[in-house]
């Protein structure tokens, strides 16, 4: 699903910034989303939708249709929030392999303590609680979850984000799930 | 095969997600629900992970603040972008 007009899309190509403008106003509330879900603070959030668009500004001259319009804004966005990931761990692995064991060594757990008091404005306490669970989640699940859940993609949009196959989204879903069970559902089993 | 008896919990467990996801064709998952109606930690399981995706999709959607919009605007008037890969624009071909 896209959400920019054609001709919008061919009149930013050529270096029109009014509508590169429409172009932003259809995406920045949903990266911003994105990215604060994924980054998990607002300062972090801002910096990587900012890097996000010109990156897409950048490079729309190049954008051809192998992929919807969405699945490409949204790869540079994953990428942009993984990048800004990396430079905050540099010497930590952000992935978990899809064997068929868990792997435990490749589990990145983020500081969730370090948010701006501003970051409180914008959620209730509830979210800010799946927050603090989301923060602690490998990034590689995070992402899927975050993609599938708050962004609404199907697995097929998923899959062409990621570069991975659509089995390949749906194991990480599982774990994710199972992962976000384990540290934030808080009734034990009997 | 009996329904029931084959199933063990760990088997059951790997087969909620398939229902999560809408796979109920996959062949173990009418197995693992029979299983499931008459375990209650089996059950317990399911509507845990039921409260995760209800959790995950009740979550605010965030509006980006105007500082950050026009932040992105200034930058874009003043970064120039990329040429096309394939010659001159023509937008036929870049479309
Ligand atoms: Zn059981």
């Amino acid at each position: 699903m896209d959400h920019v007009a054609q001709g919008v899309l061919e009149e930013a190509q050529m270096g029109d910034v009014a509508a590169f403008e429409k172009i932003v106003n259809a995406y920045e509330n949903r990266l911003f989303t994105m990215a604060f879900r994924m980054l998990g603070n607002r300062t972090e959030a801002e910096d990587a939708v900012q890097e996000t668009f010109l990156r897409v500004y950048t490079n729309l001259p190049r954008y051809n249709e192998t992929y919807q319009f969405s699945t490409w804004i949204y790869r540079i966005a994953t990428n942009v929030c993984i990048d800004g990931l990396r430079k905050r761990r540099p010497h930590q692995s952000l992935d978990v392999d899809d064997g068929e064991e868990g792997n435990r060594d490749g589990y990145e757990r983020l500081a969730s303590d370090e948010q701006d008091p501003l970051d409180f404005v914008v959620q209730t306490e509830r979210c800010a609680d799946v927050q603090r669970a989301l923060n602690d989640l490998p990034v590689t699940y995070r992402t899927v979850l975050i993609l599938k859940y708050i962004q609404e993609l199907s697995l097929q949009e998923i899959s062409d984000i990621l570069h991975v196959p659509v089995t390949t989204v749906k194991t990480r879903i599982h774990r994710g799930r199972e992962a976000m069970k384990e540290r934030f559902v808080d009734v034990p089993v009997s | 095969m009996k329904e029931g008896i084959l199933v063990t919990c760990e088997e059951a467990k790997q087969t909620l997600h398939f229902h999560l996801d809408g796979d109920d064709h996959h062949p173990h998952v009418k197995l693992a629900h029979h299983h499931r109606v008459t375990c209650a930690h089996c059950e317990a399981h399911l509507d845990q992970l039921k409260e995760v995706e209800r959790e995950l999709r009740s979550m605010v959607q965030l509006s980006a603040p105007c500082s950050l919009h026009e932040r992105i605007m200034k930058r874009v008037q003043s970064t120039p972008q990329k040429r096309p890969l394939y010659g001159s624009v023509d937008r036929g071909k870049l479309m």
